[in-house]
């Protein structure tokens, strides 16, 4: 199964992007093969250069308003528990715009997998910061140097109670890839900030190449580790998840 | 001679002045009246002056009279209302209330009742004492009542006993009884119930005054019609509302005037993305936080332009318990026939009031799912297949940016057209199903015409009492706007009057917009959260 639409693909030569629609495409394939049935996927995402992935994917596909991708996921699996909702969103539509569902999903433990292209600025818009922008960043909207300091949404994540945290690199195409079918394997609310560089506005390929490393085994702390970048899972617990608590009183 | 009843019970908030309505009202109905319970409550939980007025009658209430039978007043701040008291009326409260001259007053020996039998219920000692002066079993009130508000039967019986012996003349000799008309239902609950008996199976709300009691309705029969939830805001709210629904469940959001502000912008993604829904906004009073517990309709314009951009929708404005549950059957069931989204406008007097209401019966929607990819495919009058995900050699592709006929985002100049034209054939068709339905009531065939809409066409309707020369004209639907019906109907009229609860006259903006305003109709304007009293409505427009 290649997935392939009719739409051509409109991102920068070298984007990050490439490499998730790619490892996605892998991924979707063999879950497939594996059982998973095709007309249950939902691809759902917001708006932004990542967004685009909706239109790139012949699946189901709910291309969402900007920030709210997430309610739309947990709505989708209320309706139909078959349902697979995966969420493909920018670090400026759920980090900004959407942040309050993000945390909301992940304290009810919503099963959803929430994918997030975390490339440092809203590259749609042509460049500006995102809560995970460096303090200093120049961008159109920040020519000074950006003021705030960036939140470290995994730290975040664990502490809203996410059941599956993990952080992988776009450049890195293997841990990619097996991270995004780990994410979606999971039963309860599943995130992964893919670090993606954005070639035109924040290329960060050479800085994350050299940062990163792969975890070993499943370790919380590390998601606050400053100076290198581990990559891997922080946590994988298994708790009841929403959709299933909320239906046992109708069922 | 019409028999009928007014009672108004004041307190401060906490003393149970609300559940206090609620069982005058059904007491009332039980007995066979047609019972109505308004209640005027600040924002707060404890402390600050509240009450509520029950009228009760042999004929249909739908709005209350602000002069009363009888006034129970439960402190010392409440025995003002006496100001609201009829020529004769009764005034009860407790013995260590000062006396209020010119009035016949029933003092309920509260302390001497506490050192005999420990603590009761001032609320409830008031309302035995009332029933017992009006003649009626006692026995029958506690029936109703649950386990928490339960009073002793003994100590009932002593209040009786001592109301009969030291009130004797005020006893009225004979009872208003008659044969059971309904039950009394609150507009919130006519609302949840209307959305369920035609089938909807997904509700997310997020709690404001005075849509909430929708939410907990629902919450409370989730077992027999889905899922009532409430995530973390109205914009979570309305966008779960739009994934369910695009999962091919029947769904509906509830909020007021701020939280229906928050979702304008997923309303106009669900135009575009043509996702059925219906949105409840009951209207409170003023704008911002405004009069969270007052009634308004400054709403209406807001409504029917909700959301960037253009898309049709439809707005329609139930004045009654019973339309409360018609309406809301027929929004959802027409959002699903032309794929739009259906806005219901509730208000607070209409929401958070009761009245004695008989349901008829509502369609369940059947809804059916085609097989393929075109989710936009062009037609006709502008309506698509229905394609939803989870079904075989299906691809249900939804955008929020402009889009071909399968769903994949374009910004195809000629596409863009074609496709907002679509949209726009909806509208039509739309307004030829207008022409089945009703979307216009009157009500009187007098020759001064008022034009109202939601909950205040009441007290116009009750002003019928007073004056034959009125004829009252509700358009029940607002958008689009049942201009041929209305101006059909204005033809006899000598005299026009459009009241309304906002302090521009949206309607008669309205009425601007489609040509029927002549300059010498008149405004009514009233924006101060409380009704129009029916009385002075009838003085207003008859002089």
């Amino acid at each position: 199964m290649t997935f392939e639409t009719k739409i051509k693909t409109s991102w920068c030569p070298g984007c990050g992007n490439f490499a998730i629609l790619n490892a996605a495409k892998e991924v979707f394939s063999e879950l497939v093969k594996e059982g998973m049935k095709k007309e249950n996927i939902v691809v759902v995402s917001g708006i932004g250069c990542h967004g685009k992935i909706s239109d790139y994917l012949d699946l189901n596909s709910f291309y969402a308003l900007h920030g709210r991708g997430i309610p739309a996921m947990t709505g989708i699996k209320l309706a139909n528990a078959k349902l697979m909702p995966i969420g493909f969103f920018g670090d400026g539509d759920a980090y900004a715009e959407g942040i309050e569902h993000l945390i909301h999903a992940a304290k009810r433990n919503s099963d959803i997998t929430v994918l997030i292209h975390n490339n440092g600025v809203f590259a749609l818009t042509t460049g500006q910061v995102t809560p995970v922008s460096k303090k200093g960043q120049t961008d159109h909207s920040t020519p000074f140097g950006n003021p705030e300091e960036p939140i470290n949404p995994l730290a975040l994540m664990l502490e809203a109670g996410a059941t599956f945290v993990a952080r992988t690199f776009a450049g890195n195409p293997a841990h990619l890839k097996k991270m995004i079918k780990e994410a979606i394997k999971h039963k309860g609310f599943a995130i992964v900030d893919i670090l993606q560089p954005c070639v035109t506005y924040n290329n960060t390929f050479a800085e994350y190449s050299a940062k990163t490393y792969e975890m070993k085994g499943t370790d919380e702390s590390k998601a606050k580790e400053k100076g290198k970048i581990p990559i891997g899972i922080f946590r994988k617990i298994n708790k009841p998840v929403y959709e299933d608590t909320v239906k046992e009183i109708i069922e | 001679m019409v028999k009928e009843v007014s009672v108004l019970i004041a307190g401060e908030a906490g003393q149970g002045i609300d559940s206090s309505g609620r069982h005058i009202g059904e007491f009332f109905n039980e007995q066979g009246l047609y019972s109505f319970v308004y209640k005027d409550y600040g924002s707060v939980i404890r402390g600050g002056h509240t009450f509520s007025v029950i009228k009760a009658s042999e004929n249909e209430v739908l709005a209350h009279e602000r002069d009363v039978d009888v006034v129970i007043a439960l402190n010392a701040e409440s025995l003002e209302h006496f100001k609201d008291l009829k020529k004769n009326g009764i005034l009860i409260c407790a013995d260590n209330c000062k006396d209020v001259k010119g009035f016949r007053t029933i003092k309920i020996p509260f302390s001497d009742i506490e050192k005999k039998f420990g603590k009761i219920f001032l609320n409830s000692a008031c309302i035995i004492a009332l029933l017992t002066v009006m003649n009626y079993d006692v026995n029958d009130y506690l029936k109703l009542l649950t386990k928490r508000h339960k009073e002793n039967a003994e100590v009932s019986k002593f209040i009786s006993d001592y109301v009969e012996k030291n009130y004797s003349g005020m006893i009225e000799s004979k009872k208003l009884k008659t044969s059971k008309k309904g039950e009394v239902v609150y507009g919130n609950d006519a609302i949840a119930m209307g959305m369920a008996a035609a089938g909807l199976e997904r509700y997310y709300a997020y709690p404001m005054t005075p849509a909430t009691g929708i939410l907990h309705y629902l919450a409370a029969h989730q077992k027999e019609f889905g899922l009532a939830l409430q995530p973390e805001n109205e914009i979570s709210v309305i966008n779960m509302a739009l994934g369910s629904a695009y999962a091919g469940k029947i769904s509906a959001v509830g909020t007021s005037g701020g939280g229906f502000d928050l979702m304008h912008e997923a309303l106009s993604f669900a135009g575009t993305a043509e996702i059925p829904l219906l949105v409840i906004n009951s209207q409170r009073s003023s704008s911002s936080t405004g009069l969270p517990t007052y009634s308004g309709q400054a709403d209406l314009l807001s409504s029917i332009y909700a959301g960037h951009g253009e898309f049709p929708k439809i707005v329609v404005a139930p004045s009654t318990t019973e339309e409360a549950y018609e309406l809301s059957a027929e929004a959802l069931k027409l959002a699903w026939k032309f794929q739009i989204q259906s806005i219901l406008l509730s208000d607070k007097n209409l929401s958070e009031s009761a009245k004695t209401t008989k349901f008829s019966k509502v369609d369940r929607i059947k809804l059916n799912f085609a097989k393929g990819a075109q989710r936009y495919k062009f037609s006709k009058d502008g309506i698509s297949p229905l394609i939803i995900p989870g079904v075989k050699d299906v691809t249900s592709k939804i955008t929020s940016y402009e889009h071909d006929e399968f769903g994949y985002s374009s910004e195809d100049g000629p596409m863009a057209m074609q496709m907002q034209e679509k949209r726009a054939k909806k509208r039509d068709a739309i307004i030829a199903e207008m022409k089945k339905l009703e979307t216009v009531k009157t009500y009187g065939n007098g020759k001064i015409a008022v034009i109202a809409w939601g909950s205040a066409v009441n007290p116009f309707r009750e002003a019928l009492k007073y004056s034959k020369d009125l004829k009252i004209i509700q358009p029940v639907y607002l958008e689009p706007f049942p201009t041929e019906k209305i101006i059909k109907e204005l033809k006899t009229a000598k005299a026009v009057f459009v009241p309304e609860y906002n302090s521009t006259g949206q309607l008669s903006e309205i009425l601007k917009r489609e040509g029927i305003w002549k300059d010498d109709f008149v405004q009514m304007l009233k924006c101060d959260g409380r009704p129009f009293n029916p009385k002075q409505a009838a003085i207003g427009v008859i002089k």
